[in-house]
């Protein structure tokens, strides 16, 4: 017994000298949920945390009226002295590890990531799970400044937003930052970030008042991929061709598409599964490039008078389908090939596995060989359900 | 001066001493030996054959129409019974206190004792001593009537399905109700006497042939080891017994129902009744045993196993509950959901103590109120419940002293502990939840998982009368594991545990039950 209590009284002993280390109370913590990155004009970075008010973020007895977020910002030479710098202004320790969102402006976009990109996956407290997303035309700053409806925490909105429509709407698709570290890393694939603009006043979304209407007027809004080079921007696709390269890739989950029928009219069509293959051949001194997709899909919805009973109409409607899918893939490489010249689907990694001979060879200029590659699409289209009705439903005396 | 001498050595006695033919003399030692205890009564006869004798009893130890009936009656004169002639001649040969003894005494069980401390201890333990003029020795009468209270259902060890009856505080009453249940005659119930002064009464029961007999030697000789004055409750017994006198874990089970008993004594433990109390020790104790209810025996193997796991989810809750949330809270914040993590910041907004503090301050207050609830009169009930409950707890949280986080953990980590059925577990466990509180206000997980691991290290070191605390998990019996943290059905529990029974250990032969041919609907009555 006597022993027992020398060697609690050792133990004990050892419990000031770790003197809690790492210790954190909840109630000490100022939450990031949304980072944001900017380049001065003196090209210092400017960094912007939207950092939440607990208590009135999650009030369950009324709020007192303050807005559920803070940012605050600060500017520095390297992205870890403007994040000291803002401890200044913070009461409460910055905690990163619960980030939501990373936005990037377009002016550092443009300028290369990989310098302020190093601090955040070096940083012990960020985890890699967030997404990320460039400001169109704007400040990252500014983007995180608005407050947003429903969801009273902005950047847990955008993320959510983000997630809800990369599931359900084919343009957009959520990049996470281990897959943009990915992508940097990668030869033969370039990265794409979703792009995120403002529409309205950054200022004016800023106030309270903006999520007191139906329908605020300042928001956010999702928009087309923009198509890096290396660690830089160097141009945003169109929602159409985000579509397009959304589709190619296979991640087109849900997505609808419309299908023109004999009579003008349309046939909606939701995408059930799609897998594309990648794939190459190499051909004398030049590669072909090849993007295999399969894709089945539910009819939707049905605006025209085709028989949908019929084997013949479903048949005509997947070789329509197929031909609306390989115009706006066509359109999409079009453009990636020929006007950006970056591999962003990743042929340079499907040459570099069958072809590492050749890799060697091109691996140093592979995005003037990508410009100048064929691509061959071979989509094929299955319609699997037609809903819970056959035909159109058609008034009594059209028939 | 001789006179003097001579009231000198009639004060002074031994113990030792031999009883002597002279009544008076007797019944003087006696008096002298019980200091003149107004209990004692003494009753003076006079004999069938004319000889002086005294009956000397416990006034309370013993029943008064027993006495009357079987004692007193059968030794005074009959005016309408003509004795002397009508004994057999064969009988009136024998000396007359061998005639006593063999036809006039009409009691069940009559002992002789010719030393002073046997007929002393035979009459404290409320036999009625019968001294006869001229004879060297006292006849112990057995009409003992215990204070006693009737058979009544557990308090502590309550079941929805199973026996009601719960052992008593007379030892008797309580070897009685074992038997009931085994009508084996390898049932042995071995009596011993513990405690110089209370003399306390003590059994040893096992069944010969399942109970190993190392084991047996092994709590007898614990119990003599024990020389202590007084033993009034089986717990004085259980710590002079015990295996390791540091752990908090204990290693004795005990209990007070005599189906768990019997049941124990089935797998081959042994078990130690004492005089006084209704808790009967059972040894060797095993880790799981103390998660095990008897009603898991009693209802269906699936419902039975199912409520098991919840009980080792309650005991993980009672010993981790607060770490956990301190370390999460204080260390660890990047593993909790967002979501959550913003609702608990917006609940210690505004809380002045850490959570280290505000966990242990809980964790007191809740311990308390537990102890409040068992240690009060009965008429303070609802006092303390409305004070504990609305006051501590609703108060508290409002008054922004505790966070409600903080308080559901404390309350989930107290119904928790009510899930483990053996107090002395479920107590051992709520005293190592504070050092791994320390250990986790301290160091986070980091230190929460050392604790775990040095408690783990500890538990697989511990024995019970020589058998392995967590067995049979470690050492690992597959054979046996199907009665620890699940239970089979029992027609698949085929063996005993092979560490506590000796062999051959087949207590099941019943085959698996399947579908019988099904009964005939059209069968016509024959």
């Amino acid at each position: 017994m006597f022993l027992l209590l020398k060697m609690v009284f050792v133990i004990s002993l050892l419990i000031p000298l770790a003197g809690c280390w790492g210790r954190l109370e909840l109630n000490d913590m100022a939450i990031t949920m949304g980072l944001g990155l900017d380049l001065a004009d003196d090209n210092s970075y400017i960094v912007s945390i939207q950092v939440v008010d607990a208590g009135e973020a999650s009030a369950t007895k009324g709020s007192l009226g303050r807005s559920p977020v803070v940012i605050y910002s600060s500017k520095g030479k390297t992205i870890a002295e403007a994040m000291q710098r803002m401890t200044a202004s913070s009461p409460r320790t910055i905690y990163n590890s619960h980030l939501r969102i990373l936005i990037i402006g377009e002016k550092l976009a443009r300028h290369g990531v990989r310098e302020v990109l190093d601090y955040v996956s070096r940083d012990r407290q960020f985890r890699t799970d967030f997404p990320v997303v460039i400001a169109k035309n704007d400040m990252a700053n500014s983007t995180l400044k608005l407050l947003t409806p429903i969801e009273s925490i902005p950047a847990i909105q955008m993320m959510r937003a983000l997630q809800n429509s990369e599931k359900h709407w084919a343009p957009t698709i959520a990049i996470h930052f281990d897959e943009l570290i990915q992508g940097l890393i990668a030869k033969g694939r370039q990265p794409v970030v979703t792009g995120v603009v403002m529409i309205g006043n950054a200022e004016a979304g800023s106030n309270r008042s903006n999520i007191q209407t139906t329908s605020p007027k300042n928001r956010l809004k999702f928009t087309g991929l923009s198509v890096f080079r290396k660690d830089r921007l160097i141009g945003w696709m169109t929602e159409e061709e985000s579509r397009g390269f959304n589709i190619a890739m296979g991640k087109a989950y849900r997505g609808t598409g419309n299908v023109g029928c004999d009579d003008g009219d349309k046939v909606a069509l939701e995408v059930q599964e799609s897998s594309s293959k990648l794939g190459s051949k190499l051909r004398g001194d030049k590669v072909d490039l090849s993007i295999d997709l399969k894709i089945e899909a539910n009819v939707e919805e049905v605006a025209c008078s085709m028989p949908m009973t019929k084997d013949e109409t479903i048949r005509e409607l997947e070789k329509r389908a197929e031909a609306t899918l390989r115009r706006i893939i066509e359109k999409t490489l079009e453009r990636v090939q020929h006007e950006m010249k970056s591999d962003i689907f990743g042929f340079g990694e499907q040459v570099h596995r069958h072809y590492p001979k050749y890799w060697k060879k091109v691996s140093n200029d592979w995005d003037m060989h990508f410009a100048e590659a064929q691509v061959k699409l071979n989509i094929d289209v299955k319609i699997r359900l037609l809903g819970t009705v056959t035909n159109v439903i058609e008034p009594e005396d059209t028939q | 001066m001789t006179s003097i001498m001579q009231q000198a050595q009639q004060q002074s006695f031994s113990l030792n001493d031999l009883l002597v033919p002279q009544l008076d003399a007797n019944v003087h030692t006696i008096r002298l030996a019980t200091g003149g205890s107004c209990d004692i009564v003494y009753r003076d006869l006079m004999l069938v054959n004319g000889g002086r004798a005294v009956i000397v009893s416990t006034d309370g130890l013993t029943d008064p129409q027993q006495l009357q009936q079987f004692v007193v009656d059968s030794l005074t004169l009959d005016p309408t019974y003509d004795f002397m002639n009508q004994v057999p001649n064969t009988l009136k040969e024998l000396p007359f206190h061998e005639l006593l003894r063999q036809s006039i005494l009409k009691a069940g069980s009559i002992e002789e004792h010719s030393r002073l401390d046997e007929t002393l201890d035979a009459l404290l333990s409320g036999l009625a001593i019968l001294l006869v003029d001229g004879f060297d020795r006292a006849f112990a009468i057995d009409v003992k009537h215990y204070p006693d209270r009737a058979i009544t259902p557990s308090e502590a060890e309550t079941v929805v399905r199973g026996p009601r009856d719960s052992f008593t505080e007379n030892i008797r009453t309580n070897t009685a109700l074992v038997r009931r249940r085994i009508k084996h005659p390898d049932l042995r119930i071995e009596g011993h006497k513990v405690g110089r002064v209370t003399m306390t009464n003590i059994s040893i029961l096992y069944i010969k042939g399942i109970a190993r007999h190392s084991i047996v030697d092994e709590v007898r000789s614990r119990l003599k080891r024990i020389d202590i004055d007084a033993v009034l409750e089986s717990g004085y017994v259980e710590v002079m017994i015990q295996d390791n006198a540091r752990s908090t874990f204990p290693t004795v089970y005990h209990s007070e129902r005599p189906d768990v008993i019997a049941a124990e004594l089935l797998e081959g433990k042994i078990a130690i009744m004492v005089d006084g109390t209704p808790y009967v020790l059972i040894v060797p104790a095993l880790f799981v045993s103390f998660f095990h209810s008897s009603e898991d025996y009693y209802q269906r193997a699936d419902v039975a196993s199912f409520i098991r796991l919840l009980r080792f989810i309650g005991v993980f809750f009672t010993l981790l509950g607060p770490s956990f949330y301190i370390a999460l809270t204080t260390f660890h914040q990047e593993m909790l959901p967002t979501q959550l993590i913003v609702r608990l910041i917006s609940q210690r907004e505004g809380v002045p103590f850490p959570a280290f503090v505000e966990a242990m301050l809980m964790e007191i207050t809740f311990d308390i109120l537990r102890e409040a609830g068992v240690r009060m009169p009965k008429m303070f009930g609802p006092t303390v419940s409305f004070v504990g409950t609305l006051i501590i707890g609703q108060s508290a949280v409002e008054a922004g002293i505790v966070s409600p986080a903080m308080l559901i953990v404390v309350a989930f980590t107290a119904i928790s502990s009510l899930v483990i059925p053996e107090t002395s577990m479920s107590m051992s466990l709520r005293l190592l939840r504070y050092p791994l509180m320390i250990l986790s206000g301290t160091f986070g997980l980091y230190g929460m998982m050392a604790g775990i691991i040095l408690l783990t290290l500890h538990l697989c070191s511990l024995r019970s009368f020589g058998v392995p605390y967590m067995s049979p998990l470690a050492p690992f019996n597959g054979e046996d594991v199907g009665d620890t943290l699940i239970r089979l059905p029992h027609w698949a529990a085929n063996k005993r545990p092979h560490q506590l029974s000796v062999e051959p250990n087949t207590r099941n032969r019943t085959p698996r039950p399947h579908p019988e041919p099904q009964v005939n609907p059209n069968e016509e009555h024959k």
